[in-house]
């Protein structure tokens, strides 16, 4: 649903697919996103054209392994740094034709979460000024400042009498997290970006930090855009979810549907390496060999080829575009493996399924 | 307890009530308290429990590297060699040798500013009379085995060249470097991708297997220990509340944390409809922890006899744990809660109904 019929540019420029007309309750459409480095090999392509939107109150899972340039979109989207090249249609507006008084405050209405809570959080400022500083900035009136910071800390389940004066280093992993989530939901955004919010966090405090930003979710209809490693968590907390590989991506559609019919090889993997807490499940496929090629020079046609097993001639001359394999299912390989329950009807595919 | 009663031949590895203690300026932080367990050559155990729980702590008293405020009591025994006050002489010749440890940061093992080889030579050479030409053919012979290409010229490289996973083999490579007994990973796939993470576990089965060395596999992840071990122990507050063969403790935990920690854990294999169920409030302060079970403050069963009294450890048949009210005896020794029971049994549909209705045959 939330994926827009995305480029699936060549490794060297854009060759975009224009995003459809945008109905009212899409929020964000990314349009053929690049964000490119200098290195000292040359440049780097951390992510080398992507797109898709976000509906309103749906929450987008970013998956992939590091380097596949699922932190770097997240942050291309905030303008942190803007993207080289590439649209971020936020609300109506492109946030990359925007700069200074203009740009702050639409990025007002997106908000970021970060993995490691303790350094998100200034050591020597106390809670209520951390949480208030949005607010601060945003101008809001003193008067109003002090109860929206409280109630906001009640949300997030912290009783804003004894944590208001207290500083960061008193409070424990999850609860700085915690703090992180009111810091950034004070503002009441319309986009929550969260990369990896859970994964410093134990198993059992990951669960509450996911409940809360379902909370969140539900309670102010806020969209979010879930960058995480763990697909586990990812299946937890995401309404759609797109895969990345090496700055592209490959697979994106509906969260059931990617998880319970994967129809790139890639994700198929990925699926597999996940170690299943039964010691009757074992891996379900052959381990993925090898590791992520260098983005500098990234293999020719399909990225994954060098790792792919059923990669052919064709992956390496020509690059697969995303299509449609299912209704919102959308998966850019030569091959998909549509064989699962329900997928098969719907390929579009010409070549005949490989399994 | 039942300690003394089997010992047919000397396990590998014997830990008997072993206490870490460290004495921190707000008292005495008891970070191990009375562990006991052992392990069989050619075995593996997975020591698993949140952080602070205490697992760390117990592997690096087991390796001779605690913090200089531990104060260390109680016995571990490697093939019947005391470790426990052993005279740093005659004690460096164990620990790197007779016992080995990766870590979870492979960087913390390996010196950047010094080429592979002679990261992996430094050990053999300390530890056995090997000369500096065959050293370096082993170093190479040993990049090779844990799957590293181009060994010869990785030899050649600093730490900063390699990427994470192949430093990770890097530093299984030195821990091999003496023919270790023991194999210590602590927490050693945590920082990998979970496609490396995979290759990296299946390369330590396999090297396992090969050599026949004990390994205690040190994670917060049920998922790694799951399909890895032969049997579990779960810490929680410095002690080991629950231990078991590896199948038995999915198919019948019997403590409530392991239940919980269980319920925690977010699945890949059930719909999004199946939520992780969080474990309420936060570990408890070792230093000022009571009597009673740790884990009575967080936990949904808890009553008044929780709180004041100690759990014994209760043993049936090679499962040990230390619980008032264990899984699965709601029926034969109280009222269940009303939320209880179909709460409890919920999220783990997927681990089968065979594991509910054995669990609950235990009593009987």
């Amino acid at each position: 649903m939330t994926a827009e019929p995305a480029a699936t540019p060549a490794p060297a420029a854009s060759e975009a697919a224009a995003p459809m007309p945008a109905p009212d309750n899409v929020l964000l459409t990314v349009t053929d996103l690049v964000q490119r480095f200098r290195v000292p090999g040359g440049v780097l392509d951390a992510v080398a054209g992507v797109g898709f939107s976000l509906e309103r109150g749906r929450t987008l899972g970013l998956v992939g392994e590091s380097g596949c340039g699922k932190s770097t979109l997240a942050r291309a989207i905030l303008q942190l740094p803007g993207p080289t090249s590439g649209s971020v249609v936020f609300a109506g507006q492109d946030l990359t034709t925007l700069s200074g008084k203009r740009l702050r405050a639409v990025r007002r209405r997106i908000q970021m979460v970060f993995q490691d809570p303790v350094s998100a959080l200034n050591p020597r400022r106390r809670i209520k000024d951390i949480v208030a500083e949005g607010l601060v900035i945003a101008g809001v009136p003193q008067a109003e400042i002090g109860p929206r910071v409280a109630a906001v800390l009640r949300k997030v389940g912290l009783d804003p009498e004894s944590v208001s004066d207290r500083r960061p280093h008193e409070f424990s992993g999850g609860q700085c997290q915690r703090i992180a989530i009111a810091r950034a939901m004070v503002v009441d955004p319309d986009l929550l970006i969260c990369d990896e919010p859970v994964a410093s966090l134990d198993v059992s405090v990951q669960a509450q930090v996911l409940d809360l930003l379902d909370e969140m979710k539900a309670s102010t209809g806020v969209s979010m855009i879930f960058v995480a490693h763990d697909l586990a968590v990812v299946r937890n907390i995401s309404d759609d979810v797109a895969v990345m590989y090496l700055g592209l991506i490959c697979e994106i559609g509906d969260t059931d549907a990617v998880y319970d019919t994967p129809a790139h090889p890639y994700t198929r993997a990925l699926l597999d390496a996940v170690p299943a807490p039964n010691p009757q499940a074992g891996h379900a496929g052959p381990a993925l060999a090898g590791e992520i090629p260098s983005p500098v020079n990234p293999p020719s046609g399909c990225r994954f080829r060098t790792r792919c097993p059923l990669a052919s001639p064709r992956c390496a001359s020509e690059v697969p575009a995303l299509r449609e394999v299912a209704r919102g299912h959308r998966v850019a390989c030569h091959f998909p493996l549509v064989g699962g329950v329900g997928g098969a009807e719907d390929a579009v595919s010409g070549e005949a399924p490989v399994s | 307890m039942e300690r003394n009663k089997d010992a047919p031949d000397v396990p590998l590895l014997d830990v008997r009530d072993l206490n870490v203690h460290l004495h921190t300026p707000r008292g005495v932080l008891k970070a191990v308290d009375g562990v006991s367990f052992r392990i069989g050559a050619g075995r593996t155990l997975g020591l698993v429990g949140e952080s602070g729980s205490g697992k760390s702590m117990l592997v690096r008293a087991l390796m001779g590297i605690s913090p200089p405020i531990a104060e260390i009591a109680g016995s571990v025994r490697l093939g019947g060699t005391e470790l426990v006050g052993l005279p740093r002489g005659q004690a460096r010749a164990i620990w790197g040798n007779r016992i080995a440890m990766v870590f979870q940061d492979p960087m913390t093992s390996l010196n950047p500013v010094v080429r592979i080889e002679r990261q992996l030579t430094e050990s053999m050479r300390e530890h056995t009379a090997i000369s500096r030409a065959d050293a370096k053919i082993r170093a190479v012979d040993l990049l090779e085995r844990v799957g590293i290409p181009e060994p010869r010229k990785r030899a050649r490289q600093y730490p900063h060249q390699l990427s994470g996973g192949m430093r990770q083999r890097v530093t299984i490579a030195m821990a091999l470097a003496c023919d270790p007994d023991l194999l210590i990973a602590d927490e050693a796939t945590t920082a990998l991708d979970v496609t490396v993470q995979r290759q990296i576990l299946d390369l330590l089965g396999e090297i396992q297997a090969d050599r026949g060395m004990g390994m205690i596999l040190v994670s917060h992840d049920l998922g790694v220990v799951a399909g890895r071990t032969d049997e579990i122990a779960v810490m929680y507050a410095g002690r080991i509340v629950e231990h078991a063969p590896t199948d038995d403790l999915f198919a019948h935990r019997r403590h409530r944390y392991t239940e919980a920690l269980l319920a925690a854990v977010p699945r890949l294999d059930v719909p999004r409809s199946h939520r992780p169920r969080p474990i309420p409030g936060t570990p408890p302060d070792l230093v000022t922890l009571g009597g009673g079970c740790a884990f009575a403050p967080r936990c949904t069963a808890a009553d008044t006899r929780c709180t004041a009294e100690h759990p014994a450890t209760a043993s049936e048949e090679g499962h040990r744990y230390a619980c008032h009210h264990p899984v699965g005896d709601e029926t034969a020794d109280r009222e269940p809660d009303a939320a209880g029971p179909p709460d409890t049994a919920a999220p783990h549909d997927s681990a089968g109904p065979a594991a509910t209705s054995t669990a609950e045959e235990v009593p009987a």
